[in-house]
Order: C-alpha cells, then sequence, then structure tokens
C-alpha cells in the first residue's frame, strides 16, 4: 500500500537530509578535533566511519555518499599532513575514501532495504487484520445483509465499494439491497457472466457507459453462492494487484457465510417439515382409527341382522346386506384416501423385503377371487424369477386393485391374465383383460387422482386404484402404464431387479 | 375340557362391537364374557378360565399386545386379535407376543365365526394330532419323517422338512416370519428373512397342487405364514 506524498514535502525533507548529513561530518571533525591529541590517525577515520554509518542507518543512500565525499574532505583538510590542504591524489586515502563509500552505500541499502521490508510486514499486518475482523462479522452474520455490511466495511479500507448479489431459488442472481451503487445492465451481465462461468470476469469503464467493476464469484464447497461485484471509489482504473488479493479473499469469506446461511435456513426447514410430517402421521393415525371403529361397528351390525338365524322378512334382510356392503365400500374409499395420502408424505413408511414375487401372487388371487368367485385369472409365471425387494403389502394392494379392476370393467366370461416375467434389470407384470378397453386418449391421464375409465357411475370406485398403483410403483422405482393391446386393455408395471443377498440351499438329499 | 359349551371372553372397550361380537358368538354356541379394559379382561381371564379370547388391540387402559404377554406367562388359551389399525407391525406385535390368529377391523360376522369355530375346533384337538398328517394328496408321517404326494415319496430338505414340520403342527395358526425363522434356523439368524420365502416357495412347488396358487401353506402378506389343512378358497 503506497501513501501519496506531494512532491514540495519531499525535496524539503531531502534538503534536511543533506543538512543533517553535513552537521553529522561537522561534529565527527569536531570530536576529532578536540582529542587530536589523544587519537592517532585510524581513530580519527573511525569517527567519520561511525558518521557515514549513522547517516546511512537513519538518512538513506543519497546522504551516505555525500557524506563519504565531505568525511574524506574534512580528514584530509584538517587531519591529514599537511593540514589545510586537501588532496586526494594519496594512495592511502583513496583506500579510506573507498570504504567509507562502500560503508556508507551497503548501510544505506541494507537499511532501505529492511524498511521496506517492515512497512511491508505492517501492511500486511494491516491486511489480516482488517481480513479477521470482516471474517469475524461474517461469522456472526445471520443474514445476507449483515454480510454486505461486513464485506463493505473491508472494501471500504481499500477504497472499494461492493454490491453482493446472490442466487434465489430459481437459480437467478439478485442485487441484494444496500450495495454500493443500482448496477446498470452492462454491470449485472458482468456479474452474470462471473456466475455462469465461475471466474473473475472485470468490466472496463472504456467498453461501456458505467463504472469499472469487479466481479468475482462467491464459490463455496458446494456451488456458486453469488457474486460480490466492486467498484473503484475515487477513479475509473481497474483492480491494483493487491486489491485483487485482497478481494478475492473477501470472495472467499462472503461465500463460507453465505454456505452457512444456506444450511441454516435448510435445517430450520427441515426441522419444519419433520414437525409437519410428524403431525400428518399423527392425524392420519387418529382419523383411521376413529373412522374405522364405527364403520366396523356398521359393518358388524348390519351382518348380524343380514344373517339372523331368524330370518327376517325378505326386504329387510335385503335392506340389511345394502347397508352392510355400503358401509364395506366406504371403508374401502377411506383405506384408499388414507393410503393415498400416506404414499404422498415424504416419510411413507415402506416395508421393502427380499422375497419372491410368486408370494404376492398367491395371496392376491386369494384376495380378489374371494371378492369375485365368479371370476378366473390366468396365471403366466415365468420360471426362475429372482428375489424382488419390495413392500409385500403394496404390491399385493397394486396387483389386488389392477385384479379388481379388470373384474369391474371386463365383460362377464372375459379372459383375464396375470403375466409376470424378466426383462433384464425389470420385473414385467401384466395385468390384462380381453374384455373391456381404455378410452382412446385419455390412457395418459387414468393414473390421475379421481379420473375414471367411464364416466358412468354405474361401475363403483372414486378413480383412487391406479393412482395408488401409480404411487406404490413410482415408489419402488418402478412404472406403470396402461395400454389396449392384442390382449384387449392391459396394465403393465415394473420393478427394477436389484441384486439379491445370497441364499445358500442345502443340498438335496 | 368340561361339558358345558365354550366361554369365549371379549376384551372390547366399544359396546356396539362387543354387541355384534358377543352375538357372533352366540351364533356359534359360545357363551361370552365381557371386559372393556385390559385390567378387567385379565382378571376375568384368571377367574373365568375361558376357552377363546377375543381380544381388541386399542384398548384405553393398556396395549392389547400387553395383555397377550401376561396372559401367556399362565394360559395357553386360543387368542384371535381384532385390529384396527392397518399397520401390519401390530398384529405382528401380537402374534409374536403369542396371539392366534388376527381380523382386521372391519370384518363380517361371517368370517369372525369362521375363525372363532377353526379356532375352538384346533383348541379340542390339541394334544393328540398323532403323527401322521394328510393334507391334500400329501401324507406326511413324522415318526418316519416320510412325506408322500399321490402315493409317491417327496425328498425334502432337513431344512424343509423342519419347516414343513412347524406349519403341520400350527395348523391354522398365523405363524410369524420371526416365529418360523427362529424355530427353524435359530433366532442368530432372523435377518435371513428372505431365506423363509425361498423355502416356502420351494416347499409349494414340491406339495402345492398349483404353487402360484397355494390351498394349503398361505401367505398372510406382511405378516407371516399360515398352514390350512383344509384347502382354502376353491
Amino acid at each position: 500500500m503506497s501513501f501519496p506524498v506531494t512532491p514540495q514535502s519531499a525535496s524539503t525533507r531531502r534538503v534536511a537530509d543533506y543538512v543533517a548529513a553535513v552537521a553529522a561530518c561537522c561534529l565527527a571533525a569536531a570530536v576529532a578535533f578536540l582529542f587530536q591529541d589523544h587519537l592517532d590517525l585510524p581513530d580519527i577515520v573511525m569517527l567519520f566511519l561511525l558518521a557515514v554509518f549513522l547517516v546511512a542507518t537513519f538518512l538513506g543512500r543519497g546522504p551516505a555518499v555525500f557524506a563519504s565525499f565531505l568525511s574524506v574532505a574534512l580528514f584530509d583538510y584538517y587531519f591529514d599532513t599537511p593540514h589545510h590542504f586537501l588532496f586526494f591524489g594519496d594512495a592511502e586515502h583513496v583506500l579510506t575514501f573507498a570504504i567509507m563509500l562502500a560503508v556508507g552505500l551497503v548501510t544505506a541499502q541494507l537499511v532501505s532495504r529492511a524498511a521496506a521490508r517492515s512497512d511491508e510486514a505492517r501492511a500486511r499486518e494491516r491486511e489480516t487484520w482488517q481480513l479477521y475482523e470482516a471474517a469475524r462479522d461474517m461469522a456472526g452474520a445471520h443474514d445476507v445483509t449483515r454480510i454486505l455490511e461486513a464485506a463493505q466495511h473491508y472494501l471500504s479500507n481499500w477504497n472499494l465499494g461492493g454490491n453482493l448479489l446472490d442466487v434465489g431459488d430459481d437459480d437467478r442472481l439478485a442485487d441484494h439491497p444496500g450495495g454500493h451503487h443500482v448496477l446498470g445492465s452492462a454491470e449485472s451481465g458482468c456479474a452474470e457472466e462471473a456466475y455462469r462461468r465461475n471466474e473473475f470476469v472485470a468490466a472496463d469503464p472504456r467498453d461501456h457507459a458505467g463504472a469499472a467493476i469487479a466481479c468475482f464469484p462467491l464459490r463455496a464447497a458446494t456451488q456458486v453462492r453469488g457474486v460480490l461485484a466492486v467498484t473503484p471509489l475515487d477513479d475509473h482504473t481497474p483492480l491494483a494487484d493487491g486489491q485483487y488479493r485482497a478481494v478475492d479473499a473477501l470472495a472467499s469469506l462472503a461465500a463460507l457465510a453465505l454456505e452457512r446461511l444456506h444450511y441454516a435456513e435448510n435445517a430450520q426447514r427441515a426441522g419444519l417439515m419433520v414437525a409437519d410430517e410428524r403431525l400428518r402421521t399423527s392425524v392420519l393415525t387418529s382419523l383411521s382409527h376413529d373412522l374405522r371403529t364405527p364403520l366396523t361397528t356398521l359393518v358388524g351390525l348390519a351382518d348380524t341382522l343380514a344373517e339372523r338365524r331368524e330370518a327376517l322378512p325378505a326386504d329387510a334382510a335385503e335392506t340389511a346386506g345394502i347397508i352392510r356392503d355400503q358401509a364395506q365400500a366406504m371403508h374401502k374409499l377411506l383405506s384408499d384416501l388414507l393410503d393415498m395420502a400416506r404414499l404422498k408424505s415424504a416419510s411413507a413408511p415402506m416395508r421393502r423385503e427380499w422375497q419372491p414375487f410368486e408370494d404376492v401372487v398367491g395371496s392376491s388371487l386369494r384376495l380378489a377371487e374371494n371378492v369375485a368367485p365368479d371370476r378366473h385369472v390366468l396365471v403366466d409365471l415365468a420360471p426362475d424369477l429372482p428375489l424382488i425387494f419390495f413392500d409385500a403389502v403394496l404390491i399385493e394392494r397394486v396387483l389386488c386393485n389392477l385384479l379388481d379392476n379388470a373384474f369391474k370393467y371386463a365383460r362377464p366370461g372375459a379372459r383375464i391374465s396375470l403375466a409376470v416375467r424378466q426383462s433384464s434389470a425389470h420385473l414385467e407384470v401384466a395385468v390384462c383383460n380381453d374384455g373391456s378397453e381404455f378410452p382412446a386418449g385419455r390412457i395418459e391421464s387414468m393414473f390421475d387422482l379421481f379420473v375414471r375409465g367411464t364416466n358412468e357411475s354405474c361401475i363403483p370406485g372414486a378413480g383412487l386404484g391406479l393412482a395408488i398403483c401409480k404411487a406404490i410403483v413410482e415408489a419402488h422405482g418402478g412404472s406403470i402404464e396402461a395400454e389396449n393391446g392384442a390382449a384387449g386393455a392391459c396394465v403393465r408395471f415394473t420393478l427394477p431387479c436389484l441384486t439379491p443377498p445370497p441364499v445358500a440351499i442345502e443340498d438335496e438329499p | 375340557m368340561n361339558t358345558q359349551s365354550p366361554l369365549a371372553l371379549v376384551v372390547e372397550d366399544e359396546l356396539q362391537i362387543r354387541r355384534f361380537v358377543c352375538g357372533a358368538l352366540r351364533d356359534v354356541s359360545c357363551r361370552a364374557s365381557e371386559a372393556s379394559s385390559v385390567a378387567q379382561g385379565l382378571d376375568l381371564a384368571a377367574h373365568e378360565r375361558p376357552d377363546l379370547v377375543v381380544l381388541d388391540l386399542g384398548l384405553p387402559d393398556r396395549d392389547g399386545v400387553d395383555f397377550i404377554r401376561e396372559l401367556r406367562v399362565w394360559s395357553a388359551v386360543p387368542v384371535l386379535v381384532l385390529s384396527a389399525r392397518a399397520d401390519e407391525s401390530d398384529k405382528i406385535a401380537a402374534l409374536d407376543a403369542g396371539a392366534d390368529d388376527y381380523l382386521t377391523k372391519p370384518f363380517g360376522i361371517g368370517e369372525l365365526r369362521a375363525r372363532v369355530r377353526a379356532m375352538l375346533r384346533r383348541s379340542q384337538m390339541h394334544g393328540d394330532a398323532g403323527a401322521l398328517h394328510a393334507f391334500g394328496d400329501v401324507e406326511v408321517d413324522l415318526v418316519r419323517r416320510n412325506v408322500r404326494r399321490a402315493g409317491a415319496e417327496v425328498h425334502l430338505t432337513p431344512l424343509e422338512y423342519n419347516l414343513l414340520v412347524q406349519l403341520l403342527t400350527n395348523p391354522g395358526r398365523v405363524l410369524t416370519h420371526h416365529v418360523l425363522i427362529d424355530k427353524v434356523w435359530g433366532p442368530a439368524n432372523r435377518e435371513k428373512d428372505h431365506y423363509l420365502r425361498v423355502y416356502v416357495g420351494r416347499l409349494r412347488q414340491k406339495l402345492e397342487a398349483d404353487p402360484a396358487r397355494p390351498r394349503h401353506i398361505l401367505t398372510e402378506t406382511g405378516v407371516g405364514y399360515r398352514f390350512q389343512l383344509q384347502a382354502a378358497g376353491r
């Protein structure tokens, strides 16, 4: 860092230095003169050497050279024989002069180097201190405004103004309010470029109408968190080398602080989400319990009436049966809604285990065919299927929903099939029936909530079944699609085949 | 067992549910005694020595699973659990604690009657099951360790045979994965859940007429397996 020095004071100082050099030499001469009788010539030379040394140490190179000349002249004139005679020709004095000159020059050189070093060290210490202050301020900052203030305070030491542009959730740079000045479009462009390219970009005022500006990307460990744009306060020159280094260091600090803020916000948000999720789960659980209890009573009592030993009049028994069936349907709807809510929540509890797929096929067929005893499903299981990692309860739900749909929509006597085969990294399951079709053009929306195949309400259901299937299959990392194929209306879904744990089977006896 | 009609204890806090459950029990000629809390239920179970317990898991004073644990200390009476919770872990906890079967609410009267009848029949048969078992076209001789299907001998590995024995000797009961693994592979192998599933698949291949639609070795999805002596379904 350089201090501006006016030319007048410099020349005044220089003249004073030379006067002081003369004074030093004269003092040496005076001391030598006073003790002339007690001193040998070499002692006197030493006195002058001391003067030159001191001049070199305190006044610099020019006065030291001057003092060397003056000392040799004074020594020659006053002390050397013949007195009061200036004579440089003597070989002895040429050597004395040369030594004095050398001592003066070397000393001055050493001193000036040491002085420069100490100046430098002091400047560094101040830089470090300022950087430390900035780091401290930023570490305590709990919002972007504080970070900007700390950056500006630091930059003012360097005669710079600063703007902080941070990145929002939409990946766009936004100039944080409170910056040095409102950025023009060319300056914003410079910042944008620094952000996109993740490197330092400087805009020269000669290229555009705005102020000179230098943009530093705020590189944090995981990503670029924003841009620090600095503008020289005094003139329009680009950044000096020292300034560049200083601002670069500041940019690292600001990036760290922004990243810390980001993670703190994330942690807080995650905490809220966990609390949210917990509330949701507890509401779902108690809802599920509180709604199932009266439904259980309703189903049980209606069933008791319908199946009484002393038979009711036919119409009353029929009414009781209808009440029971409607209560059952309501329970199915309730379960679907609760399941959907559970599956849609982030922490959907899945119990995935390694198991053969055949197991869940068997239990699904049993459940589905119990509900519709007049239907029969053709099962086509490929041999040697691998173990699959899935939640059996949920996948059973998928299979039952698909079979239920096939039973509901296919005309009586239609061929309904369930095929399972492995294709490369997936298990492919298809439930088809040749007795119905999906409405053309609406196949994609079949898996949306509350969308139904036929708009008529003659077939019971709420349009939740396929949406639940989709949610379950996707939670397993698979995919599901519907199509009208050769085999009629088909729903196919896949489950990933991961690497199963080894099963050591004993040898056959 | 006395000559009186069997006594069933119903532990359920909802009055209306208790009402129709007791009605269904009377339909299968059981006498019913009612309790509305775990404490009252344990008290009645100790004094009246019921032949069957129908237990709701969500009771006001304590967890139904606690009831089963305490009951099992001194009684082997069959327990049918009624669970309003769709979450399988509650059923598993109840079955692991010693319950024999479960019904998920809401359930039909017919289903309840069938379960109760089956449980009573089993507890009456208890003790004289004998060494010879037959289901479908399969005959098992536990003394000779011999398995025949349609007259021809079927080769089972020792683990397959052990698994079959566990299933055979607990007909109608829901056996959780944990229980079966503990008994066949030993408690140290609980994380080898998939072994059980693979072996059940192999047993079905060897013993079931249509392994894709098992009629005897049934899967209770997410909970465990149930061995059905009489063919289930169609």
